[in-house]
């Protein structure tokens, strides 16, 4: 099938130690861009930010998540980047160009509050 | 007092960046009004505002507006209470950044124009919250915004001094200020929500120790300390009470501070940015410019700087 090659061509698995408690969860992402991370042993929030080729750029403890989902990660995707207030843009930018701003976390809860975050 | 052109002042200092900035709100206006045109043809309200008078629609602000904004830019006639349409406007191209993030917020928000005009519905605030931000938040009325902490000397204030920002809803205000000043900033919102989104915006740009926040009406806002400037962004029409607001502001300022103010009005652009806000969260057509001078003395304040282009007014007012 055509269509599983390319899904298992364009999936990584990842390891992940958690920031806090240490225990390492084996997690699959297939896109580039901000993941969300809930530690299933400890519950700790965590972004990472996974690039074109994959590749774990960027993996951190953060106050809080858009996005719950124990045991794996969720895509955090802007749904109208026309509507990001201009005061997001630098956030958005920064992301592009492979870098997590510090309070990142910030940025994610104010789109989504806005209702301009998917979830995935 | 000195009333005077923004755009002409600007000229003199730097005729580039005037002539710019000329352009990006033409380009806003422009695009503005050929959308409003677009959606009342296709919604067929077209027709029915040169039959039906404007105050037998759901929403009369509304239905005023959107009257006056085609006759102020020559598109229609006014004929008693219905208006007759003489000319459709040409889709404007778009060549500055000011008007390519502006625009999206006029495509959002007249999507729900026909409603609104027909039934007086809004959408809820929770489904617009996005749009209600851009609206605010766009390289366009941060210029705005800009233009006033520059003008009105909130830029030179000093790392000492306090500015109560009134309203900032989204917080593109607060972050204008945290950028162009070096004042501490309070946050004064009546509504939680708004303090929560200003208050990532702040975390984010790392300036927690500038800010602090007060949850009040700002008809009933009392600070913590007399302040050296309050700066209303564009709140006039957003709050029920704006007399009561700008005598709450005369209350907080210290003696010697001042009132910056940046604020559209019921002209030019200031008209289909009125259409725009009320279905975004606005709870009036903004004032005229006479009607807002007089509020802004009636609360107790000498008027000591004015400055009106495009249908927006930059004005420094000092307690009397
Ligand atoms: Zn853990």
């Amino acid at each position: 099938m055509p269509g599983g090659l390319l899904m298992m061509a364009l999936k990584k698995e990842v390891r992940l130690a958690c920031k806090r408690c240490g225990e390492v969860s084996l997690v699959s992402v297939h896109a580039e861009g901000v993941h969300a991370f809930v530690c299933p042993f400890c519950g700790q929030p965590h972004l990472l930010l996974v690039d074109a080729n994959l590749g774990l750029r960027d993996f951190r403890a953060v106050s809080s998540v858009p996005a719950r989902k124990p045991f794996d990660v969720a895509r955090l995707r802007v749904r109208d980047e026309r509507l990001v207030p201009t005061s997001l843009k630098p956030f958005l930018e920064a992301v592009k160009r492979g870098v997590l701003p510090p309070n990142a976390e910030e940025a994610l809860e104010a789109l989504s509050e806005l209702g301009l975050l998917e979830v995935e | 007092m000195a009333f005077s052109s923004y755009l002409l002042r600007k000229f003199f200092a730097n005729p580039g960046e005037a002539l710019r900035i000329k352009r990006a709100g033409d380009e806003v206006r422009a695009y503005a009004v050929w959308k409003l045109y677009e959606v009342l043809e296709e919604s067929g309200l077209l027709a029915k505002l040169q039959e039906q008078p404007w105050w037998s629609f759901g929403d009369r602000d509304l239905a005023r507006v959107v009257c006056d904004t085609l006759i102020a830019e020559g598109l229609a006639d006014r004929a008693g209470d219905v208006i007759r349409v003489k000319r459709r406007p040409q889709r404007p191209a778009i060549t500055t950044r000011e008007a390519a993030d502006f625009a999206p917020v006029f495509d959002r928000a007249f999507l729900y124009l026909p409603r609104a005009l027909e039934t007086g519905e809004k959408p809820p605030q929770s489904e617009v919250r996005a749009e209600m931000a851009k609206l605010l938040d766009n390289f366009a009325t941060r210029l705005e915004m800009e233009a006033a902490v520059e003008e009105t000397g909130l830029s030179k204030l000093g790392e000492g001094a306090v500015i109560a920002d009134l309203y900032p809803r989204s917080g593109a205000s607060t972050m204008v200020l945290l950028e162009r000043t070096r004042a501490r900033v309070i946050a004064v919102d009546p509504y939680r929500e708004n303090l929560a989104m200003v208050e990532r915006l702040v975390k984010l740009a790392g300036q927690e120790a500038r800010v602090s926040y007060v949850q009040a009406p700002l008809e009933e806002a009392k600070l913590p300390e007399k302040v050296d400037a309050v700066f209303m962004a564009e709140v006039v029409h957003w709050t029920f009470n704006p007399r009561l607001a700008l005598a709450r502001a005369r209350e907080n300022v210290k003696r010697e501070g001042f009132l910056a103010v940046a604020q559209s009005t019921y002209s030019s652009l200031g008209l289909p940015a009125a259409a725009a806000g009320l279905l975004l969260g606005a709870v009036a057509p903004p004032p005229a410019s006479g009607e807002l001078r007089g509020m802004i003395r009636e609360a107790g304040f000498s008027i000591e700087k004015w400055l009106e282009s495009l249908g927006v007014v930059i004005a420094k007012a000092a307690p009397e």
